[in-house]
C-alpha cells in the first residue's frame, strides 16, 4: 500500500491533510540519501537518461493545483522554491531567497533573493515574480498548496531582490511551507494559461530540468537546463544536472514496475510493494526508503456516537498490537507508530509509552464502560453489538483487515466499507462513519492543527477545549523553545484523551539501480534529482 | 425487403444502439452516490477553506445544479457534436483525451483481430482436417481452455518470460513495433479461441450435411471439402463472432493496457471508472458503444453478399 495517507481524498481541513499528504515532509531515514551500494564515489558523470516506473499517472503536474505525490516526485525537477528543508535536520535553508527574516510578532516575513537566477523562459526570479506567484496561488480554492497562505494578506516588493509576506497573525509553518513545491515561484507567463493548461504541464519553473512532454498514461520526460546554477544552499552539484533527460514511466501494475527494474528497463522502480522488497538487496540493486513525516496513518475516531466515550476510545488505543501490524502487513522500511506524528517530523517526541499494546487494560477499560463479552466474543451493551464502522476509500489497503482482525481479539466488531472516492468524501463530510483514517506527509507539527483543531472543519467532531490553545500556541510560537512545548502539550493532550489511534509510520520506498548514483528525497520525501547521476 | 430499406434499417439499429448507451449511462452515472463536485475540488486537494457559496459557484458551474432532464439535453446535444465536457479530474476535454487514447488502442486492437483471426481460423481448421481422432479431440479441448485463461495471468506470464527474463520484448511504453507484440498477443488468445471454436463447431456441422456426401462421392479429399466447400458456408456464424471479438478487445484493453503499462482507451476507462469522473466515463461509453455498432453494422451489411437468402428475406435464414 501507499505509504502515505489514507484518504485519497479528504475534504475540507482534512483536505489539507490531503494536501498534505502529499506535499511536504522531512525524511531523514538514515538510509535517506544515497545509501547501500551505489555510493557517490568518484566524479558525477554528465550525461544519459535515467529511467523511472512510476505507479500512476498522476493527471494534474501542476504542484499549486494538486499535492500528489505521483505528481510532485516530476516537479520538484521543475520548480525552485523560495527555500529548502535539510532532509537530515529539517532546518529551513536558503534556495532562491538567499536569506529570510520573520518579523518579532511572527506574521510577516522577509525575503532577499539571490542574483542571476532565471525561469526556463529566460525571465528573471525576482521579487515580482514571487508576488505574481503568491498572489495567483491565493485564488484557487483554498486546499493543498493554497491552504498553506491562509490569511495571506499580500506581499510588498521592496525592490528587485527583497519582498516581505505578510499574514493576518503569527504563522510559524510559513518558512517550511515556501520549500515546498507547491509553493515553488514560477514565471508570471504562467498565469495566461489555463488552470486545466498548467495541469498538463503548462508551467514555467527555474528548476534544473525542464518539462519536454507529457502523454497521458504513458510518460513525462524532462530535459536538463544547461545554464542552471542555483541549486539549494546545501546541494552538492552548485551547477546545472547531470543526466541529458529523465523519463518517467507510469507503469501502474507493482508486478510489472519490479520486474522492469529487474530487468534493467528502468533504473528506478517507485512505491515498492512490501512483498517485493526483499529481492532487492545487494544483488545490483537498492531499497531506498524513507519514513513520511507529518501524521503517522491512523484510526481516525468519529466522537459522536460509541466512540463519544473515553474508555472506548482508549481501549482501542491500547488494543492495537502496532509491532504485529507491521510484521504483518508491511516490511522493514515500515515502523510502528510511537506518537501521533511520525519520527523523522520536526519537534517530534517519543510517545510510545502511550501506545503500549495492552489488551487486558482494553478489556477491563470496556468492562467498565458497560460493553459485557457477548456470544461470538463481540461485545453488547444494551443489547446492542459493539460494531464500529470504518468508512474507506477504494481500493482497500491490506492493514485494514489486520487492524479489524485485532480489535476483534479485544470484543469489537469493526465492519469495514470501502466506498468510491466521491463517495468517500461526501460520508466523511457528514459524519457517516466511526472510523476512517487520514494521515498527512509534511515535514511540520502544523499537520495537528490541520486535523485536531474543532475550530476548523472537525471532522471528528473534537469538543472545544484546551487542545485548541495548545494549537494556537503552536502555530503562533515565535522561537523554537515555545513552539516545541506547544507541540508535546497537543501531542499529549490527543492521547491522554485518545482523540485519535496512531497505528504505524509511513514510508516511500523505492527499488534502485546501484548504477545511480547520488540519488536521494528531499525533506517532504519528493525526488530530488539534482545531484544524481550514472555510473 | 429490398437491399435499401434493409440496409436503413440496420443503420437506425446502430444509432439506436448508440443512443441508448449514452442515456442508460448518464442515468446510471447520476444514479450513483457521492458527489461530482467533490470528487472535483477533493482530487485537488479537498474542500479546505472553501465556502458553501464558492462549491455551489462550482457546481452551477459545471451545471450539475440545473434539473437532470435539462442536463440530459444538453449533454446530448453536445455529444452529437461530439463535445462530452471536460474530465473532472484534470480538466482537460474529453473529446482530446479519447481522441489521443485511440491510435494506440487500435493498433494494438488491430494487430490482436488479425492474430485472433489467423490463429483461431487455422485451429478451427486443423481441428476437421485430421484425420487422427486424438490430435482432434486436442485443438477441439485447447480453445475452451484459452478462452477461459484471464488476460490479466496471461499477460503477466508473457511479460515475466518473453520481457523480464529473455529481455526479447520491452514491457512497457508504446514505442515501436516491438511494443505491440506482447499485448496484441495477450489480447489475441481469448478471441482466437472464441473464433476456433465457432468455426470448429460448424465446419463441423457443414461436413454432416448432404452436399458434403455428394461432394465426397465425387471422389474429393478432406482437404478439398473443407476448402472448397465447407469454409465458404461455416463462414456465417464466424463473421457473426467477429462482431462479438471487438467487444472482447474492447474490454481486454482494459487489462492489456494496465498490465504492458501503453496508454490508450483502456487505461483511461479504468482510471475514470475508478474515480468516477463522469464526463470521460460517458464518452469512452459513447465511443465503446459507437464502434461496436460499427462493426456489427459492416457485418450486417455483409451478410446479404455472402449469402443471397438474407438478400431477399432481410433476416437471416437458419439452416
Amino acid at each position: 500500500m501507499s505509504t502515505r495517507t489514507t484518504g485519497p481524498r479528504p475534504r475540507l481541513r482534512l483536505a489539507i491533510a490531503l494536501l498534505a499528504v502529499v506535499l511536504p515532509v522531512a525524511a531523514c531515514s538514515g538510509e535517506g540519501t544515497d545509501p547501500g551500494g551505489g555510493g557517490s564515489s568518484g566524479a558525477p558523470r554528465d550525461g544519459g537518461t535515467l529511467l523511472v516506473g512510476a505507479e500512476a499517472d498522476p493527471s494534474c503536474l501542476d504542484a499549486q493545483q494538486t499535492g500528489q505525490v505521483t505528481a510532485v516526485d516530476i516537479t520538484r525537477s521543475v520548480v525552485d522554491g523560495l527555500t529548502y528543508q535539510d532532509p537530515k535536520t529539517g532546518k529551513i535553508v536558503p534556495w532562491l531567497a538567499k536569506s529570510f527574516t520573520t518579523s518579532a510578532d511572527g506574521s510577516d516575513f522577509t525575503f532577499v533573493l539571490r542574483d542571476g537566477a532565471t525561469f526556463s523562459d529566460g525571465k528573471p526570479v525576482d521579487a515580482a515574480a514571487v508576488k505574481t506567484t503568491f498572489d495567483n496561488l491565493v485564488k484557487l480554492p483554498a486546499n493543498g498548496a493554497p491552504s498553506y497562505l491562509i490569511g495571506y494578506q499580500g506581499t510588498t516588493v521592496t525592490d528587485a531582490h527583497r519582498l516581505t509576506v505578510k499574514f493576518s497573525t503569527a504563522n510559524a509553518q510559513f518558512l517550511q511551507a515556501t520549500s515546498t513545491v507547491g509553493l515553488g515561484i514560477l514565471s508570471p507567463a504562467t498565469f495566461t494559461a489555463s488552470a486545466a493548461e498548467r495541469c498538463r504541464g503548462k508551467f514555467i519553473g527555474s528548476g534544473p530540468y525542464v518539462l519536454d512532454h507529457y502523454t497521458t498514461n504513458q510518460e513525462v520526460v524532462l530535459k536538463k537546463r544547461k545554464d542552471y546554477a542555483w541549486p539549494s544552499s546545501i546541494a552538492e552539484n552548485k551547477g546545472a544536472a547531470h543526466f541529458d533527460e529523465v523519463k518517467f514511466s507510469f507503469i501502474p501494475e507493482g508486478g510489472a514496475r519490479t520486474g522492469a527494474l529487474t530487468s534493467g528497463q528502468v533504473q528506478i522502480a517507485k512505491a515498492l510493494l512490501p512483498t517485493d522488497e526483499a529481492q532487492f538487496k545487494g544483488n545490483g540493486f537498492r531499497v531506498l526508503s524513507a519514513p513520511g513525516p507529518g501524521l503517522v496513518p491512523p484510526l481516525s475516531l468519529n466522537h459522536k456516537g460509541i466512540l463519544a466515550d473515553y474508555k472506548v476510545r482508549a481501549a482501542l488505543l491500547k488494543g492495537i498490537d502496532r509491532q504485529e501490524l507491521v510484521d504483518s502487513v508491511f516490511s522493514s522500511s515500515y515502523k510502528p507508530a510511537t506518537s501521533v506524528l511520525s519520527s523523522v517530523t520536526p519537534y517530534y517526541k517519543d510517545f510510545s509509552d502511550k501506545l503500549r499494546h495492552d489488551p487486558d487494560g482494553a478489556k477491563a477499560l470496556l468492562d467498565s464502560a458497560g460493553w459485557k463479552p457477548g456470544k461470538d466474543g463481540i461485545r453488547v451493551k444494551d443489547g446492542k453489538p459493539l460494531a464500529l464502522t470504518w468508512l474507506i476509500p477504494a481500493p482497500m489497503p491490506p492493514a485494514n483487515e489486520a487492524v479489524q482482525q485485532q480489535l476483534r481479539k479485544i470484543g469489537v466488531d469493526v465492519k469495514l466499507k470501502p466506498v468510491a472516492p466521491p463517495v468517500y468524501v461526501e460520508q466523511q463530510q457528514k459524519g457517516q462513519f466511526d472510523l476512517t483514517a487520514v494521515g498527512v506527509t509534511r515535514a511540520d507539527p502544523d499537520v495537528l492543527r490541520n486535523l485536531f483543531y474543532s475550530k476548523g472543519d472537525n471532522l471528528w467532531h473534537l469538543p472545544a477545549g484546551k487542545l485548541d490553545t495548545y494549537l494556537e500556541q503552536e502555530v503562533s510560537a515565535t522561537d523554537e523553545k515555545g513552539r516545541q512545548s506547544a507541540v508535546n502539550s497537543a501531542v499529549e493532550w490527543i492521547l491522554d484523551h485518545a482523540d485519535t489511534v496512531p497505528l504505524y509510520e509511513g514510508a516511500q520506498v523505492h527499488g534502485v539501480s546501484d548504477k545511480v548514483r547520488g540519488f536521494g528525497l528531499d525533506a517532504s520525501n519528493r525526488f530530488d534529482l539534482h545531484d544524481a547521476w550514472l555510473g | 425487403m429490398n437491399t435499401a430499406l434493409y440496409a436503413v434499417t440496420r443503420i437506425l439499429r446502430a444509432l439506436f444502439v448508440v443512443w441508448a448507451a449514452f442515456t442508460l449511462t448518464f442515468v446510471a452515472l447520476r444514479l450513483l452516490p457521492g458527489d461530482p463536485v467533490a470528487l472535483m475540488l477533493s482530487g485537488r486537494g479537498g474542500f479546505a477553506g472553501l465556502t458553501p457559496e464558492q462549491i455551489a459557484a462550482t457546481r452551477a458551474e459545471l451545471g450539475f445544479d440545473r434539473p437532470l432532464i435539462t442536463q440530459y439535453g444538453s449533454a446530448l446535444a453536445d455529444a452529437v457534436r461530439g463535445d462530452f465536457g471536460a474530465s473532472l479530474q484534470s480538466g482537460q476535454p474529453v473529446s482530446r483525451m479519447i481522441t489521443e487514447a485511440i491510435p494506440p488502442t487500435l493498433q494494438i486492437g488491430a494487430i490482436a483481430l488479425v492474430l485472433a483471426l489467423v490463429i483461431g481460423t487455422l485451429t478451427g481448421v486443423a481441428a476437421n482436417l485430421t484425420a487422427s481422432p486424438f490430435l482432434r479431440q486436442l485443438l477441439r479441448s485447447i480453445p475452451s481452455f484459452a478462452v477461459s485463461m484471464p488476460s490479466f495471468w496471461v499477460g503477466l506470464i508473457l511479460i515475466q518470460l518473453l520481457s523480464f527474463q529473455w529481455h526479447l520484448f520491452p514491457s512497457l511504453g508504446n514505442s515501436g513495433v516491438q511494443s505491440t507484440v506482447l499485448p496484441a498477443f495477450t489480447m489475441a488468445i481469448p478471441g482466437s479461441a472464441l473464433v476456433a471454436q465457432v468455426l470448429g463447431k460448424s465446419l463441423h456441422t457443414t461436413l454432416q450435411e448432404p452436399y458434403a456426401d455428394t461432394v465426397r462421392a465425387t471422389g474429393a479429399g478432406r482437404a478439398r471439402l473443407l476448402f472448397g466447400h465447407g469454409l465458404r458456408n461455416a463462414a456465417i456464424p464466424a463473421v457473426t463472432v467477429l462482431g462479438l471479438l471487438v467487444g472482447y478487445l474492447i474490454g481486454g484493453a482494459v487489462v492489456v493496457e494496465t498490465v504492458f503499462s501503453r496508454p490508450g482507451m483502456g487505461r483511461i476507462t479504468q482510471s475514470a471508472v475508478s474515480a468516477q469522473d463522469l464526463p470521460v466515463v460517458q464518452g469512452v461509453v459513447v465511443v465503446a458503444a459507437l464502434a461496436f455498432a460499427v462493426v456489427n453494422l459492416l457485418i450486417d451489411l455483409v451478410y446479404p453478399v455472402l449469402d443471397p437468402r438474407i438478400r431477399s428475406t432481410g433476416r437471416l435464414v437458419t439452416s
